[in-house]
């Protein structure tokens, strides 16, 4: 089977694989019970929600959402619910974690825990999206948009690892990476020589096999008739699958206007855990939500 | 042709006509150099001096005090300003360093009001004769002006070192980005100047020219080292210019040539609108020659 090349190729992979358990830390709200029942319904996983069962019951009542669909482990209060969560699949009896109702920052910061988290000592933690355009042909892995703010080069190179384990199971074998910057001339600022040395990292095989490229904007990098124009002769004309980004501000507004502007479509998770761990927010999508459940449970 | 030996590049010099070596505040050292590039028929000296004094040195070297033109200057730093203009005045063609301090040379070239800096950075291009493995002129660039270059000193000094090599002929020199791996690694901070410097070249920003870095000197000059490395790359082992991370490793490899291996060296300073040559005296008669006509080949 070739690259995927749209989210549902994700589902649909999962799809045939033995089910992976879920947790879900303090799922009180109706959104995520509803993507939790989604899930579990088309196949992609089965769930254990963490919270308060009888809030949960009245959640799930007034909207519509079968509760015999899902386990749920009986827990009071927000910051014991998330560290419930975290401490099944610590403990190997859930797979996967989700974020439910509770604040990122209090999710996180289960996930960072020293002693009882899901980030492996001296481990980064970091974020992949995976979108889906339409009318482009393939899915593009971005890095990282939302956890580290101001990644250092050896940040970087820690995230290209992390992103191109993800695009594994996507099954493109040997991805192309373009370390994106605003040109494609090497100029005198951080991000432009930064790139520079992690092309060169990558044309020396440190990422294993990967066909690397950098500094390059985000034109050369997803578009061939962008090189073609600027005359570029990179080893990426416009075929990129992970976009490694300077920064989370750049990173962000990408990700942010491809959604908007672009009407994409994306999943995501955190990377660098034990685990994968779903930090879908309020503001993503039903779609949205349902196919990072499925890249976690693929990456599970 | 590519100029591939010593003796090539002295007849090469000989084509050019005698050229007017300006020879600041003459002594032992520099006056033989003066006498030998005079006797090859590719110099005719300008002794920049106390008169008295450069006819008394002159009758030691058994040469006649009265055959060659004399201009008066009064100490070590006035030869050097003397010289400096007359070439500023094109009434000589090359500068040869006497008994001045190398800092007080440079200081009169370097002039903001006087000098005759052209390049952004003047940089030693030394050559050695590769009698042994390729039978070639190999470069080490810097060894001994540039002490800590900057990596845009560093890419200064390459294209003043590639300009030298297109005068010996050489169409498209073959330069190495040297450093103890080939990987990059930030704990190597040369490394990663030598990826920035070899994607500038894949991006055109240096020209004429064959870049790949970072090499370990082996993989540099070695074509079994680089088949056995898989470093295939544009140099594969056959770099003509070495580029060192510092003056020490300049330093090392190239008195590591000249002593250990035998071959024979020359010097000259680029980046001035003449050629400078600062003899060492250490350098023996060959060396001294071949210097004045390495200036002279590499500037007209």
């Amino acid at each position: 089977m070739g690259p995927m090349t749209h989210l549902s190729d994700i589902a649909a992979a999962v799809k045939g694989l033995p089910h992976k358990r879920m947790a879900v830390a303090y799922g009180e709200d109706a959104h995520t019970l509803q993507a939790v029942q989604r899930a579990v319904r088309e196949g992609i996983v089965d769930a254990v929600v963490v919270g308060s069962a009888a809030k949960i019951a009245e959640v799930a009542s007034a909207s519509d959402v079968d509760t015999s669909l899902f386990e749920i482990m009986d827990v009071q209060g927000e910051l014991p619910s998330v560290k419930a969560a975290v401490k099944l699949v610590r403990d190997g009896s859930a797979h996967m974690l989700m974020k439910g109702l509770a604040h990122t920052d209090n999710y996180m910061r289960g996930i960072l825990d020293k002693q009882n988290g899901l980030l492996p000592e001296g481990g980064l933690l970091s974020h992949v999206a995976v979108f889906e355009a339409p009318n482009y042909p393939r899915l593009i892995i971005v890095s990282d948009v939302a956890v580290v703010p101001l990644p250092s080069l050896q940040d970087k190179v820690r995230i290209t690892k992390l992103t191109v384990g993800i695009v594994h199971s996507l099954r493109i074998d040997v991805p192309k990476v373009a370390f994106l910057s605003a040109s494609e001339s090497v100029l005198k600022f951080a991000s432009s020589q930064e790139a520079a040395v992690l092309a060169g990292m990558a044309v020396r095989k440190q990422f294993g096999a990967i066909i690397g490229e950098g500094p390059i904007s985000i034109d050369c990098a997803l578009f061939p008739d962008a090189c073609q124009v600027k005359g570029f002769m990179g080893r990426i004309q416009g075929d990129a699958d992970i976009i490694i980004v300077p920064n989370i501000e750049s990173g962000n507004v990408f990700y942010k206007v491809l959604c908007r502007f672009g009407s994409g479509e994306v999943a995501a998770m955190v990377t660098g855990t034990t685990a994968p761990c779903i930090l879908a927010s309020r503001g993503d999508s039903e779609d949205s939500k349902f196919y990072s459940i499925a890249l976690g449970a693929l990456n599970a | 042709m590519e100029i591939r030996t010593f003796d090539q590049l002295l007849e090469e010099a000989k084509k050019r006509g005698r050229k007017k070596l300006a020879v600041a505040f003459p002594e032992e050292v520099s006056l033989h150099a003066a006498l030998l590039a005079h006797e090859a028929g590719i110099a005719a000296p300008v002794l920049v001096g106390v008169p008295d004094k450069i006819r008394e040195l002159l009758v030691q070297a058994g040469a006649d005090p009265d055959a060659f033109e004399i201009e008066e200057a009064g100490s070590p730093a006035e030869a050097c300003a003397v010289a400096v203009a007359l070439a500023r005045d094109d009434k000589v063609d090359v500068i040869l360093k006497g008994g001045a301090q190398t800092a007080q040379m440079l200081h009169a070239v370097l002039d903001k009001e006087n000098g005759i800096r052209v390049s952004k950075v003047l940089s030693e291009c030394s050559l050695y004769e590769d009698t042994r493995m390729r039978h070639s002129l190999l470069a080490v660039v810097d060894g001994g002006i540039l002490i800590a270059p900057t990596l845009e000193e560093k890419v200064e000094a390459i294209r003043n070192t590639v300009n030298v090599y297109h005068k010996l002929g050489y169409e498209n020199p073959k330069v190495a980005v040297l450093a103890a791996v080939e990987t990059v690694t930030d704990k190597m901070p040369c490394t990663e100047d030598a990826a920035i410097i070899t994607r500038m070249w894949e991006r055109g920003q240096i020209k004429g020219c064959v870049v790949d870095g970072p090499l370990a000197l082996d993989n540099a000059i070695s074509e079994r080292a680089a088949t056995i490395k898989g470093l295939s790359g544009p140099v594969g082992g056959n770099a003509d210019i070495l580029i060192v991370p510092d003056i020490e490793g300049g330093n090392l490899l190239g008195k590591s040539m000249t002593y250990f291996a035998g071959f024979t060296s020359a010097h000259v300073t680029i980046g001035a609108r003449k050629p400078v040559l600062v003899p060492s005296r250490a350098d023996d008669g060959r060396t001294k020659l071949m210097s004045v006509a390495l200036g002279i080949v590499a500037y007209y």
